[in-house]
């Protein structure tokens, strides 16, 4: 996927995030409710801006509850924004219900982490795949069934699983059939949450060279989401680095990585294990864990846990601004780039 | 995070354990029994029901008469048998149409959520509160007596367990992610509701409806017994066995065996609903 | 030569459920020296869960060890008794899982979850809970006199797995086995743990079989490697031998189909196929369907574990064509 090369100068933007945020209220006991108490939120994603180019694969990582998968789910309108802004290829989707946000989704769809459970178990492939070109009347009705099975076999399934259901299948057969139902409406935007965390290492490499595969053949915009960032500095051509609701980086995926900006990035790409046992030497630190979205610290989000953290970073949080050409960081004290 | 075991399942070539285990064949031929007396029963019994027969009277069980006569020389055997039909129907329909009404109280409270989930949960914990029996006792006494008032007290009284079923199940569905699939894939909420979510709950329902028809069934024998819902003449098992209530102490038969046939198809019912519970549960899988 | 801990011969555990026969560990045998750690890597379904719950006698039913031997210090823990294996479990072997959230009790503190450990010992309450606090200092919890009185819920993620070494360590065992204990943590906290995992096991000259998908984590943690799949061992060695000259098809192919930052772009050599059924594996080499090197006898013949120079084991019938296999590191000194 990456080895193409994006010419950012010249590409559209095809979504603009702004400001976008996602706050979850925490339940209250009615005695607080009348005690008047402050409500609290969880503040999965929090002023986070953010835009993705066409033809690019972007990528996000963080750790658990950094709020990646909130994001996710926010761009694409499952859950409805707080605050803030998102445009998909001009329109302002931010306030769309019902109808109108119907007819906005067949241009993003979504791949799922867990391929059994985002498939309905009692829907065969044939079904499931059918439904959606009916319901959204992509091909006539007699043309159905030949498309559901061109679908097929574009993500590496054979055209005799049309009938079988899901139980029946692999994981990574069932990420397959998860693929094409993304596929199915012909979305300019694919967003694939974690789509290979649950599948053995084994078939990991096999959907992840479908992925590439595909957003080069149909000239795809792909969000991925991961964990894992040996996958992700992979494939991406840019990656956004989030922790607690906030991005704290954003850049070219190979630089990024190689001499990230944020000291959080730079624990990150050190903390991954090295698949070189002559290499043990760990040469950084990070004490502590990540602290509760309802309770955030002051300042700088990662105040408690950074090295270099000073009286500022505990008054101050620091924006997202521009240190390079195309290279972004929220931290008051970013690390030098070695150049 | 779960990691998939990536391999193919094996294709069974055996019959399923629930088709050959015992509980579920005796359990489908006291049905099957229980079913062909209702379709068929000017085919079973060898006597008409209601024709009095005076000098036939209060005779014990003898081949011309299986399960002897009552006090008006009525075959008791022919009774039950003509009474199957009442009974199932009870059981059968006293559960369809909770389990409907339910079901759709308890997927409208669970999807849309909110305001309309706590009003709706709240209506059904409060009639929840009423005993069963007491509550269909009440309604029939102020509807008055006969099959149709039996039906709707029961009705009345029967959705709230579906409601809190149903409901519980699509909390939980409404967050997987077939269900934020189908919602990504731009489906109304009906199409989601019934195409998506309602198969995928309905299960629970069906294997609580299977005991629930049992219980149905023994409400109406007993409002029967007691002289509300069902009136005689018509000979529902639960009527069959009221009127042979003065004679308890020399005749028997005329409340035993009509009691025996409600016990073995309630058992039957409920071995078949067990067997329900091993089907859906391999079921798409 | 080091001292053997553990040695498991021709360990064979199987599953028979009324339609089929699952072959969980299908013939597994190895040793663990004294001090070492020694991993053991595969995918789901290779078996090396099930070899360590054999080794503990923690099977599920209907898991049954059907044959073989495991020796720990010479005396063979199949077929005891479970009252017998009691005296080894939390005593000279202890175990750590993969997920603390469902491996603690919800209902206890975690000061009587730990102090648990002494119970046939003669201690007063006073002494246990002292042990409870210098344990949790000793795997890093903050302010462990606190700590030590909360519930388990209200431990975060990497406490509670550091609680569990705490708790798995307090007899003070031989061996541990930890089994996944890192997977489903952040990849942080999973830094911190297997750090801590290493200087606890200097410190108690312990032995660690550690049991992972992840390559990475046998990198840094191991001294020595096998490598199973559908119930078999493939490959044992050391583990710079492993990734410097890995000689199984199975172990190569899964290098290469890690993505390596070296190399960017382009696609992954991917293992083709699916992971068998242990259910109904085919005649053979199990890793047949997938394998590039494949040939007729493999398909008929599973081979035998082979030692094909001095503490490298391969089971493969071309293990001589592998010899050309390049790793994914280069040891210095050697050519390149």
């Amino acid at each position: 996927m990456a080895e193409t090369t994006i010419d950012y100068q010249h590409t559209q933007k095809l979504v603009q995030v702004k400001n976008l945020s996602k706050w979850f209220p925490v339940k209250r006991g009615i005695i607080e409710g009348i005690q008047r108490k402050p409500k609290q939120y969880v503040k999965a994603v929090d002023d986070v801006t953010l835009d993705i180019y066409r033809g690019e694969c972007l990528g996000l990582v963080g750790e658990s509850g950094c709020g990646k998968s909130t994001l996710a789910r926010t761009i694409i309108r499952l859950y409805d924004p707080t605050h803030g802004s998102i445009v998909l290829d001009g329109t302002d989707i931010t306030r769309l219900k019902g109808k109108a946000l119907r007819t906005v989704r067949p241009k993003m769809q979504m791949i799922f982490q867990d391929p059994y459970s985002s498939l309905n178990p009692r829907m065969s492939v044939r079904e499931i795949l059918g439904e959606l070109l009916r319901v959204h009347k992509m091909v006539p009705p007699d043309k159905v069934e030949a498309r559901v099975i061109e679908l097929m076999s574009l993500c590496g399934l054979s055209a005799d699983y049309a009938g079988r259901f899901p139980g029946e299948f692999s994981g990574g057969q069932q990420q397959r059939v998860g693929i094409a139902r993304s596929l199915a409406l012909q979305p300019d935007f694919i967003i694939a949450d974690e789509p290979v965390s649950a599948l053995d290492v084994s078939i990991q490499a096999q959907i992840i060279n479908l992925l590439g595969d595909l957003q080069q053949k149909l000239g795809l915009t792909l969000l991925f989401i991961s964990h894992d960032l040996r996958v992700v500095r992979y494939i991406t051509h840019r990656v956004a680095v989030m922790y607690l609701g906030n991005v704290m980086e954003l850049g070219p995926s190979e630089e990024v990585f190689t001499h990230p900006f944020h000291p959080y990035t730079s624990v990150l790409t050190k903390a991954a294990p090295v698949m070189n046992p002559l290499n043990r030497t760990r040469e950084y630190a990070i004490e502590g864990e990540t602290p509760s979205p309802i309770h955030m610290p002051t300042g700088c989000r990662f105040h408690p846990r950074c090295t270099y953290c000073t009286e500022k970073c505990r008054q101050e949080a620091p924006t997202l601004r521009e240190l390079a050409p195309g290279r972004f960081v929220a931290c008051h004290y970013p690390l030098e780039a070695e150049k | 995070m779960k990691k998939f075991h990536d391999s193919l399942p094996a294709k069974r070539r055996k019959l399923p354990a629930w088709l050959v285990a015992p509980s579920f064949v005796i359990g489908c031929l006291i049905v099957l029994v229980a079913l062909a007396f209702s379709f068929f029963p000017q085919l079973i019994a060898p006597y008409d029901p209601n024709k009095i027969n005076i000098l036939a009277r209060m005779q014990a069980p003898s081949s011309a008469h299986l399960f002897g006569t009552d006090n008006y020389g009525r075959d008791i055997f022919s009774r039950v048998v003509w009474g199957t039909q009442i009974d199932l129907s009870i059981g059968f329909f006293g559960v369809l149409v909770p389990l409907i009404i339910g079901g759709i109280i308890g997927l409208l409270a669970a999807w849309y959520g909110g305001v309309l989930d706590s009003l709706l949960m709240r209506f059904t914990e409060i009639m929840m509160a009423f005993p069963f029996t007491i509550l269909v006792i009440a309604i029939i006494s102020i509807l008055g007596n006969g099959t149709i008032n039996l039906y709707v007290a029961l009705w009345l009284v029967g959705w709230m367990s579906y409601a809190k079923l149903v409901r519980a199940e699509v909390f939980s569905l409404k967050e997987s992610e077939f269900v934020e699939a189908a919602r990504v894939a731009g489906f109304s909420d009906a199409r989601i509701l019934l195409r998506h979510v309602l198969p995928n709950v309905i299960s629970s329902s069906i294997v609580f409806a299977a005991s629930d028809m049992v219980l149905c069934m023994l409400t109406g024998a007993a409002m029967s017994f007691l002289g509300l819902g069902v009136q005689p003449p018509t000979s529902e098992w639960g009527a069959i066995m009221n009127e042979g209530r003065s004679y308890i102490t020399y005749a028997s038969w005329m409340t035993f065996y009509p009691g025996l046939l409600l016990c073995i198809t309630g058992v039957g019912l409920s071995l078949l609903g067990d067997a329900a519970t091993d089907i859906l549960r391999t079921k798409g899988r | 030569m080091a001292e053997v801990l553990l040695e498991v011969k021709d360990l064979k555990t199987y599953f028979p459920t009324r339609d089929e026969l699952v072959k969980a560990v299908d013939g597994v045998s190895f040793c663990v020296y004294k001090g070492e750690t020694f991993g053991l890597v595969g995918e789901s379904g290779c078996g090396k869960s099930q070899t360590c719950r054999s080794i503990l006698g923690l099977l599920k039913k209907p898991g049954r060890v059907v044959n073989g031997q495991i020796l720990l210090n010479g005396q063979n823990l199949v077929g005891l008794m479970e009252r017998e294996l009691r005296k080894y479990r939390g005593k000279q072997m202890s175990v750590i899982f993969q997920e603390p959230m469902t491996s603690l009790s919800p209902v206890m503190k975690i000061k009587k979850q730990i102090m648990e450990i002494y119970d046939d010992q003669p201690m007063t309450r006073k002494e246990k809970k002292q042990k409870a606090i210098d344990l949790l200092r000793m795997v890093g919890i903050p302010s462990p006199e606190t700590r030590v009185e909360e519930y388990t819920h209200q431990f975060s993620g990497g406490m509670r797995q550091r609680a569990m070494i705490a708790m798995a360590l307090g007899a003070k065992p031989k061996l541990l086995i930890a089994d996944e204990p890192t997977t489903a943590l952040d990849v942080t906290i999973q830094d911190q743990i297997m750090k801590l995992i290493n200087e606890l096991k200097q410190e108690m000259d312990m032995s660690v079989i550690l049991v992972t998908h992840d390559l990475g984590v046998i990198a840094q943690m191991c001294d020595r490697v096998a490598v199973m799949y559908a119930g078999l061992i493939m490959e044992m060695c050391d583990v710079v031998t492993l990734f410097a000259h890995p000689r199984h098809p199975y172990t190569y192919g899964l290098m290469r189909s890690l993505p390596d930052p070296a190399v960017k772009g382009g696609k992954l050599t991917a293992i083709a196929g699916s992971p068998p059924n242990l259910a109904h594996l085919p005649e053979g080499c199990p890793f047949a369907p997938r394998c590039t090197l494949c040939g007729e006898i493999c398909k008929k013949q599973r081979p035998e574990l082979v030692e094909i120079a001095p503490g490298h084991a391969v089971r493969c019938h071309f293990a001589a064509k592998t010899a050309a296999y390049q790793g994914i590191i280069t040891v210095p000194g050697e050519e390149a």
